[in-house]
């Protein structure tokens, strides 16, 4: 940056100036953080210690209200099972382009990232259009003969899992490929030229060294998959509840705003938590393959 | 196939044999299988890797694939090793054809380029990888790969990891690895390419003790070649897919069929003019020299061109007294290298390298000095033009 311009600048050493413009330039994402972001957060941690009492009672209920029980219990085995189909078809992918062609290596990573430009809720209404009683899938299924009755494939756990996992995936990929793209390609012939099967080199030498990927991936993938709010809402029919529309639920019908926000708060907690585990055993700035 | 050659120990290998037995390829209680190539292709896209390649390797034998990057020895190697999947041709191990076998089922040992230790496993886990593989028991895997280890020196860092270990270690753990299942044939990729230069002196010496003591087959891709040169029963030299010349190192030198070969192989002196006879006897003439050459079958008709390779060490310089007979020129560089002097001397025939033995100097190089430089007609060698 040339001083030229600035005729009273010289009283300030150059370094001191730069640094004054980087502050300045950070200022305003600054202040937007802290009234939209931290602002809203510091009350949310308020609210579930001071509705309806001040106290730690709405953490007490979250152990024996047995609704909660229930939306966690769903909420854990739907998060656990799209995380694994999300990590199985994510391997997949992942081993897929790592080993294509160079040339090919963009276009598929770029089919793979296209999911990203399309809305969460376009996409759920997406497969509702594909998948519900009256729909393609089922109406194709009728006319060819297959079935006789549509087949219910939404509006229950099933639906969910689906619209989640297709969300899910790509986050699953990243960090995968990001691992994979670290293992030299010579390992796996050096296990083929000591007497390994394809498959016994894969399991004895590929997928040991992919452990830290698949690790990072699935802890990444298990944290985005509590936070789902609108494919549950949408595709599970109001009847697999998850976490986080039984929030919405609270503090947009039922005005139990304390109960609501000690489960945000609980839930914030516990990601947390698992990013620390997960920063312990990979760093950030790997995962997504930033050098 | 039964293979029966015990690892020998350490205290064994130690006193490394200076002087090999001769070029004698039976070697007593070995099951090394030989190798028949034959007429491989394989084409990558419009570009060919091999053309047409075929070659003998003897069992036993310690047989160097010598080339430039990109001459398609690499390619052959990996096609030996069953990576590479040529288009037409066979390749047969003790007779037997195993083109279509897939690597695992081939039983090569094979020392990668770089040397492919696996990064989770200890050296002790990489070694026995292979016997693991092949369902061996607990107690004869920690025998053979103690066995191994200490074949190569390596006992006391079993529990080390790859990444703890120097760029030398790594390559005996390579080795080791390879060997520990005993195969018939063992194929390294450039082993020595990753290591700095005096201790690829060292183990190059092992290597070829190594190769004495086990008589497996080994198959060395290389495109250094001092290490060629050094080590090899046999070399082949491949250039652009093809096997140019193959043969025994000292053959290759010493007679080189090609200007590539005279040139990549060592350095030479080239002579290029039209062959004449004078008394009987064939001659080169250029730039109005008559220069004598070796009466062969490689001499062409009288009248056509010819290049003649001359070794830089093969000549002889005098200072020039005007007499005798020598081709004269003027000493227009030379640099002192302990043992040699290597001297630049313009000549009527261009610029002449010589290497003169340091003892040997029977003058004192002064700039711009008149010698002549002489050297007997069997120390040149016509050689085909393949540039």
């Amino acid at each position: 940056m040339s001083g030229a311009a600035l005729p009273a600048a010289p009283a300030l050493p150059r370094m001191d100036r730069t640094q004054l413009i980087v502050w300045a330039m950070a200022l305003l994402p600054i202040v937007v953080l802290c009234v939209f972001y931290f602002y809203p957060l510091m009350r949310v941690l308020t609210i579930s210690v001071t509705e309806p009492e001040f106290g730690l009672g709405n953490y007490r209920d979250i152990f024996t209200s047995s609704a909660v029980r229930r939306v966690v219990q769903t909420t854990l085995w739907i998060c656990v099972v799209s995380s694994v189909v999300s990590l199985f078809f994510g391997y997949l992918l992942a081993y897929a382009i790592v080993h294509a062609a160079p040339s090919w290596q963009s276009w598929m990573l770029l089919a793979v990232l296209l999911s990203f430009w399309v809305s969460v809720l376009i996409r759920t209404f997406s497969w509702i259009a594909l998948l519900q009683t009256r729909g393609l899938v089922n109406e194709t299924l009728q006319v060819i003969g297959l079935i006789d009755e549509p087949i219910r494939f939404i509006r229950n756990p099933f639906g969910v899992i689906l619209g989640m996992v297709h969300y899910m995936i790509p986050y699953a990929v990243l960090p995968l490929m990001a691992n994979m793209r670290t293992i030299d390609t010579r390992y796996v012939p050096a296990a083929r030229g000591l007497g390994a099967s394809p498959f016994g080199a894969f399991w004895r030498v590929f997928l040991p060294l992919s452990l830290p990927g698949l690790i990072s991936a699935s802890i990444l993938v298990f944290i985005f998959s509590i936070g789902f709010y609108i494919t549950p809402a949408l595709l599970g029919g109001g009847r697999s509840t998850m976490v986080a529309e039984y929030i919405a639920l609270q503090v947009n019908e039922t005005l139990a705003w304390g109960q609501g926000t000690a489960l945000a708060s609980s839930m914030l907690i516990l990601v947390f938590a698992m990013l620390v585990v997960l920063g312990r055993i990979v760093k950030f700035r790997t995962m997504f393959g930033a050098a | 196939m039964t293979r029966q050659h015990p690892l020998p120990s350490a205290a064994t290998l130690s006193p490394i044999p200076l002087q090999q037995e001769g070029l004698s390829m039976t070697q007593p209680d070995t099951a090394a299988s030989g190798l028949t190539i034959q007429r491989l292709v394989k084409q990558y896209g419009e570009t060919y890797a091999l053309k047409d390649v075929s070659l003998e390797i003897p069992a036993g034998s310690f047989t160097t694939l010598l080339g430039p990057s990109g001459s398609g020895k690499t390619t052959l190697l990996m096609s030996i090793a069953g990576f590479t999947r040529p288009e037409t041709g066979r390749i047969l191990a003790g007779g037997r054809d195993i083109t279509g076998l897939p690597p695992e089922k081939r039983e090569f040992g094979m020392v990668f380029q770089g040397y492919a230790l696996f990064p989770h496993l200890t050296v002790a886990g990489n070694v026995g990888f292979a016997l693991k593989l092949r369902r061996r028991s607990r107690s004869e895997i920690a025998t053979r790969v103690a066995a191994a280890l200490d074949l190569v020196q390596l006992s006391h860092l079993a529990d080390r990891y790859p990444r703890q270990l120097s760029g030398g270690q790594q390559q005996r753990v390579a080795l080791a690895r390879a060997l520990v299942f005993e195969p018939g044939v063992l194929l390294l990729d450039e082993p020595l390419s990753a290591l700095d230069k005096s201790l690829r002196a060292d183990l190059q010496w092992e290597l070829k003790a190594l190769h004495a003591r086990l008589g497996v087959t080994f198959v060395y891709v290389t495109h250094d070649q001092e290490e060629a040169l050094s080590m090899s029963d046999q070399i082949a030299i491949i250039r652009a897919g093809e096997v140019v010349q193959s043969g025994a190192p000292a053959e290759l030198y010493d007679r080189p069929k090609t200007h590539f070969i005279a040139d990549f192989l060592g350095r030479s002196n080239y002579v290029e003019g039209t062959v004449a006879r004078r008394d009987g006897r064939p001659v080169i003439e250029a730039a109005g020299q008559l220069v004598p050459v070796p009466e062969c079958a490689a001499v062409p008709a009288a009248g056509r061109p010819a290049i003649l390779a001359i070794r830089p060490e093969k000549i002889t310089v005098r200072p020039d007294d005007g007499q005798g007979p020598g081709l004269p020129g003027r000493l227009s560089a030379w640099s002192y290298l302990g043992a040699t002097i290597s001297c630049r001397v313009a000549t009527d025939l261009g610029e002449f390298h010589v290497h003169l033995p340091t003892w040997q100097a029977a003058f004192e190089p002064q700039p711009g000095q008149a010698l002549r430089l002489d050297w007997p007609p069997e120390a040149g060698r016509i050689v085909r033009d393949d540039r």
